[in-house]
């Protein structure tokens, strides 16, 4: 039991007290100065008839849906690729792990660059393919534009963990299918993927909780915008507290956040059975 | 698994004093009246940060009445950190701001000293500066703020040869622009470079067309709470109409939209000639002089916003950042703070923000501008502020976050036709 103590204290100071601050707050009207004033139910019925905080869910749902859409095949696909031990591959991939190891923000400022109309990318494909290069400054445009970085950003990091998981699949596997017969394709649809089947719980559980909070992208590539396009609950969250100076019912949708990420989560740990922690090595 | 229950009762206890350790640090941390004094000078502004650093300097050395800190703060969240410190025991003395709605909660809360007493005992400190700025920083009758840089009116630049090739004088009036979006169009120019990605800069068209169709009045009602009132006026729906109309024309090219600010491309436009005018803060004369010196040179032209025909507001008012200033908090220890507010007009500060581009609000500016970097466009700028009847504050400024933000968003709802004039003036009668 002791061993468990540090990391309960960091758990309990840096997320349980400040969850329970939190609620308190939500039923507080504070503007950041003076003392919170208790407001009771207030800020909750105004979420209630709120229309920003149920479109602001949905934009977050599109985001994570295309996210995990895009970002999953590719990093599965990558990562098998580079589990292979021939030096081309590894120095390919070592190249393209380099975004994990930038800042999400400066990213984000480097994309915001390339993605001008007249000067950036948009505009040599205007030049090609004709068309006005506007695209981060219409909502599909911007939300396929924070789709884009998540996934220039982010696979590298899925990719590395599908390549170690590929690499821990045991050969003989692939030397029975072989006798057998089996085509590449074949084998790795009946042995590769199921076999990395915890290994996508994994990836899909980070891409989620990131997709859930994720924040900084979209400040400063997109500002929410255009309009509310890109206005996620998280982004809500900021704009209400922090910009509109409504601390109380900033915490408020926070604390809706925090219900439906807990509420994701334990459907995660219920679908894919991780409490009974099966054996990865199927069929062995 | 069987060590964890047994453990159970002690953690429980645990979280349950850390739980209170935690609310009772809540419900003390907010009183404040245990505040020490501070002297501690919190400013955002890198540019002018070396000057206002050097008169910190000059004032120590010889005051009798204390020292102050000087403490350079320079990011973009700037007024979300000062929010934070003023509501804790580490409130500056003093403090950059921009006046206006930027102070109207700390003058609310009552954390603001009033600078009334200290220009009664020292007339000269408020002859000092020019009257209309110290009125941005008056609030409910009493004023809080003393200038700490120069002005910044949004004005209209130009790309002179690209109006010459199509042959047409700069706008004087909302009626020429609407004359030559055709002609810029036909030329294969974009009338205006607009970064529609940030929606401050769209507001800058929204509070011109305001002020020129409806006089200063309307956006006065607004901003002292007649919020039903002003925005029902009707020079509101006409200017809302006019900017539609100019979306509808073309006036801003097919992808304004997806321009940002802080990238540069809207300005490389309108020095490249790709674009013919733009409406931007003075501060874009000094990126021009910086990023396309020989642009700036020989082709920038500038004039003030075109006048509307008919219009109830005086073509010769302005918008943007009158100035930003520095404001007294109760933590200071008032006597030094006081003693300091002279140094902002002091020959050597005033000098030294000029050579840096600034031009001043004080009254012995004018004299001061031919050692400006650009003194023919600081000029006409002193000029232009000195002649205006009335400047109006940015509205996000001037309004405050509560209510600029949602007002934000449906500018730029309305910019890429998402809502239409009549439904962008019902959601601003909606926000309050």
């Amino acid at each position: 039991m002791a061993w468990a103590v540090p990391g309960l204290l960091f758990f309990i100071v840096f997320a349980i007290l400040p969850l329970v601050g939190v609620v308190y707050l939500s039923f507080t009207g504070w503007n950041g100065l003076g003392t919170p004033q208790l407001i009771g139910l207030e800020n909750w019925t105004t979420l209630a008839t709120d229309p920003s905080v149920p479109a602001s869910v949905l934009t977050m749902l599109v985001l994570l849906v295309g996210s995990i859409v895009v970002q999953l095949p590719i990093s599965i696909v990558l990562g098998v690729w580079a589990a292979g031990h021939q030096r081309n591959r590894a120095i390919i991939a070592s190249i393209y792990f380099l975004p994990i190891l930038l800042s999400g923000a400066a990213t984000a400022i480097v994309w915001r660059q390339l993605l001008d109309p007249n000067f950036g990318v948009p505009a040599q494909v205007r030049s090609f393919l004709g068309g006005t290069g506007d695209f981060i400054g219409t909502p599909t445009g911007a939300l396929t534009a924070l789709v884009l970085v998540a996934t220039w950003q982010f696979t590298p990091f899925h990719t590395l963990l599908f390549q170690g998981a590929a690499r821990s699949i045991p050969e003989v596997l692939y030397q029975a299918a072989e006798i057998d017969g089996a085509s590449r394709s074949r084998q790795f649809f009946s042995i590769t993927l199921p076999q990395l089947r915890n290994t996508v719980i994994i990836s899909l559980t980070f891409m989620i909780v990131g997709g859930l909070t994720s924040f900084e992208t979209i400040l400063i590539l997109t500002d929410g915008g255009p309009g509310t396009a890109t206005t996620t609950t998280p982004f809500l969250m900021y704009t209400e507290g922090f910009l509109r100076n409504r601390l109380g019912y900033g915490s408020a949708i926070a604390v809706v956040l925090v219900v439906l990420s807990a509420a994701v989560s334990i459907a995660l740990a219920r679908v894919s059975r991780y409490e009974r922690m099966e054996s990865t090595r199927e069929g062995l | 698994m069987k060590n964890w229950k047994a453990g159970r009762p002690a953690a429980v206890m645990g979280i349950t004093l850390v739980l209170l350790a935690g609310l009772a640090g809540c419900s003390s941390g907010s009183g404040g009246s245990e505040q020490p004094e501070s002297t501690v000078l919190w400013t955002n502004d890198g540019g002018v940060s070396p000057a206002l650093d050097a008169a910190v300097d000059r004032f120590n050395a010889d005051s009798d009445s204390g020292d102050i800190d000087f403490e350079s703060l320079v990011s973009t969240n700037y007024p979300e950190r000062l929010r934070t410190a003023m509501n804790s025991s580490r409130r500056p003395g003093i403090f950059y701001n921009w006046g206006g709605g930027d102070i109207r909660d700390y003058v609310d809360a009552e954390l603001l000293v009033p600078l009334d007493d200290a220009f009664a005992a020292d007339p000269e400190l408020r002859d000092a500066f020019l009257p209309s700025m110290l009125d941005v920083a008056n609030l409910d009758g009493k004023f809080y703020g003393i200038p700490v840089t120069g002005s910044q009116p949004v004005v209209l630049f130009y790309n002179k040869s690209v109006l010459e090739e199509a042959g047409i004088e700069p706008p004087q009036t909302m009626d020429d622009v609407f004359d030559a979006i055709p002609i810029l169009q036909e030329n294969g120019v974009i009338p205006f470079s607009q970064p529609g990605g940030d929606s401050w800069t769209l507001m800058m068209w929204w509070q011109y067309l305001v002020d020129r169709i409806g006089g200063p009045e309307v956006f006065n009602k607004i901003t002292a709470g007649e919020w039903d009132e002003g925005w029902s006026d009707p020079a509101v729906l006409e200017a809302t109409q006019t900017i539609a109309d100019l979306v509808d024309a073309g006036a801003f090219g097919d992808n304004f939209a997806s321009i940002a600010y802080g990238q540069g491309g809207s300005e490389t436009l309108l020095a490249e000639g790709q674009a013919a005018l733009y409406l931007m803060g003075s501060w874009a004369y000094g990126s021009f002089l910086q990023n396309n010196p020989d642009f700036a040179a020989s082709d920038l032209g500038y004039i003030n916003f075109p006048a509307v025909t008919g219009g109830a507001g005086n073509p010769a008012n302005l918008a943007g950042n009158p100035t930003t200033f520095l404001s007294i908090s109760t933590a200071a220890n008032e006597q030094t703070a006081v003693d300091f507010l002279p140094q902002l007009y002091s020959d050597d500060y005033v000098k030294e923000i000029i050579a840096i581009g600034e031009v001043p609000v004080t009254t012995n500016a004018a004299d001061l501008l031919a050692e400006s970097p650009n003194p023919e466009f600081a000029e006409w700028q002193f000029e232009l502020v000195a002649n205006a009847e009335h400047f109006q504050q940015s509205w996000d400024r001037a309004l405050g976050g509560d209510l600029a933000t949602p007002m934000m968003t449906e500018m730029q709802r309305l910019f890429l036709g998402q809502i239409t004039p009549e439904q962008f003036v019902d959601q601003m009668l909606a926000i309050n």
